[in-house]
């Protein structure tokens, strides 16, 4: 009987390990990235994350091609995906969506805890390939900007008590101050930022 | 069946139904409320049969197995966390959070696991109690994770089967043959090692949803196997046992490379492909091996390679038509073999994975069904 129970756990962890790499088993043509990183608790109550994403508004040249607009990760404040194509001063594309606290932890943002996306380091691409100069020049004249609705700018210890729902603005702009632009069209590609939030030292779960 | 079993199954049948009336009448109980359900559980297994906390004289050594294994358990993780990195805890570490944190927890865990004990104790053996007494700590745990899980999202959908469901379903497995083979005492220290360091650790190694779900499986797995083979009275035949050690090392080792590769932590991943852009050369369903790439053996790719590389939030698995350097730096032009035309733009030299070194024929085919039943 030893033996057979002994035998029948084995199987079980077999099995089990097996079901897991079937199920999370990287595929082509699909990709999660997920630049936040999620710390899993059992019995977890922590249940941050974005939803009610709106459609991109555009301003001046400003394009976004379907399958190219920001992607939420419904499961994690993680903005990733937006790729814009910005060829005059003054073009922008901005997005609204909400920050939700569905669990029953009062959060808040940690220090340091707003991460944007850093423009200097995206990605240039285009057809043609863009010049290191057309890239430098985009990059220098972009602003990305995340805030409230309201406009209010997000700061390291803001409340977001459990049930709680904020909205948000994401932007990103091409100078309207600027001289030159580039001699192609360049797309900026590889802005991910996120939030990180905490639990609220004020209360407990 | 002795009226105490019979009190005792009785009990069982009362409180597994109540924990699955959770499922249709949702936040009907929480952890506090269940904390206080259980107490009264015991008031009630008091009054009726009375309270075995009796130590046996397996505790301390079965003990100090557990201590072991979960000891090298937090190394190996911690370890590991070195290459692949770590994730901050949400938990705050103000003095009265962490009570708030870590005093509900833990009398959760005691008053569960004592619960338990008393199942498995005045069962006289029966299986139907025994069983049941797993039944309802394994639903207990689906139940209080369900409503924090979308399950209509894959992802989470994996996640809760993964690490909730199949997690709790082997956790009990250990917790029961703890109570078998010596007392409570065990399954408390086994639990509070293994769920409070959360609210006590800043910083927990980042292993990923599929890693984690792996090792909540293993531990105690290896965890059973350790307790249950404790002064078990059955001894192998010495050619019997260097067989079943042969074969165990070598399942380990095939565990252990399936989960190396999956993880994608390592320098060779596997990856499934997921379409027929490269028919002839790749079909969907199969898996390939690729070697990643730092920036020096990027420089070594040449045109008619196969590569994997990063575009929007897809991972393509195409050849390389043609490499175009601009201002010191690589593109690369890719198709593939089944499209009649090159992708669109240029791939930058850092959006590109790896390089694909072996493939294996239609053994993905799951995770394509597995992903469409979900999509």
């Amino acid at each position: 009987m030893g033996e057979k129970t002994k035998n029948i756990l084995m199987a079980l962890l077999i099995v089990g390990i097996v079901s897991m790499t079937i199920a999370y088993a990287a595929l082509t043509q699909r990709l999660n990235i997920n630049s936040n990183a999620k710390v899993l608790s059992k019995n977890t109550t922590w249940n941050i994350h974005f939803t009610n994403l709106s459609a991109p508004t555009k301003t001046g040249y400003a394009q976004v091609k379907t399958g190219e607009e920001l992607v939420l990760d419904s499961s994690s404040t993680t903005l990733s995906g937006l790729t814009a194509t910005l060829s005059a001063p003054g073009d922008s594309v901005s997005y609204t969506f909400d920050v939700i606290n569905e669990g029953t932890i009062n959060a808040k943002i940690n220090t340091s805890g707003v991460h944007l996306a850093n423009v200097s380091s995206a990605t240039c691409t285009g057809s043609p390939v863009p010049s290191e100069a057309d890239c430098t020049l985009v990059k220098n004249n972009l602003t990305y900007t995340l805030t409230y609705a309201n406009g209010t700018a997000l700061a390291d210890g803001d409340k977001l008590a459990a049930g709680a729902t904020k909205s948000l603005k994401l932007t990103i702009t091409y100078n309207a101050s600027a001289t030159n632009v580039p001699t192609n069209d360049v797309t900026i590609t590889g802005l991910d930022s996120y939030i990180d939030y905490i639990q609220d030292e004020a209360s407990g779960s | 069946m002795k009226s105490s079993v019979k009190k005792i199954l009785a009990i069982e049948i009362l409180v597994l139904l109540v924990i699955i009336s959770n499922f249709f009448v949702p936040y009907l109980f929480d952890k506090y409320r269940y904390l206080v359900f259980f107490l009264g559980i015991g008031v009630l297994i008091y009054f009726l049969t009375g309270i075995d906390i009796d130590k046996t004289p397996n505790e301390k050594p079965i003990f100090k197995k557990t201590l072991f294994y979960i000891m090298l358990y937090f190394i190996l993780i911690y370890l590991l966390g070195l290459f692949i990195g770590y994730a901050k805890t949400i938990y705050s570490w103000s003095f009265t959070n962490l009570v708030k944190n870590i005093i509900p927890a833990i009398t959760i865990i005691i008053v569960c696991e004592v619960l338990r004990y008393q199942f498995i104790r005045k069962s006289n053996n029966n299986k139907i109690v025994i069983i049941l007494s797993y039944l309802i700590f394994v639903t207990l745990d689906v139940v209080l994770a369900f409503n924090t899980y979308d399950l209509s999202i894959k992802d989470d959908l994996y996640e809760f089967i993964g690490l909730i469901i199949m997690g709790s379903l082997i956790k009990n497995v250990l917790m029961t043959i703890y109570d078998i083979k010596s007392d409570f005492y065990n399954s408390i220290a086994y639990r509070i090692l293994t769920e409070i360091y959360v609210f006590i650790i800043p910083i927990i190694p980042d292993l990923g949803p599929y890693v984690n779900s792996v090792l909540l499986i293993v531990l105690p797995t290896v965890l059973s196997v350790v307790v249950f083979s404790y002064k078990n009275k059955e001894q192998d035949k010495p050619k019997n046992k260097r067989k079943r050690n042969i074969i165990f090392t070598i399942v380990v080792f095939i565990l252990l490379l399936l989960v190396g590769l999956n993880s994608g932590f390592f320098k060779y991943q596997s990856l499934v492909i997921g379409s027929n852009s490269m028919k002839n050369y790749l079909s969907k369903g199969d898996v390939v091996i690729l070697k990643k790439l730092d920036s020096k053996e990027r420089k070594k790719l040449k045109e008619g390679d196969v590569i994997v590389f990063k575009y929007e939030k897809k991972l393509i698995a195409h050849r390389i038509n043609k490499i175009v350097k601009r201002d010191e730096r690589d593109f690369y032009i890719t198709k593939g073999d089944n499209n009649e035309r090159v992708d669109e733009g240029a791939i930058d030299g850092k959006n590109v994975l790896g390089i694909v070194k072996i493939k294996i024929k239609s053994i993905g085919l799951p995770s394509i069904w597995l992903n469409e039943l979900f999509s």
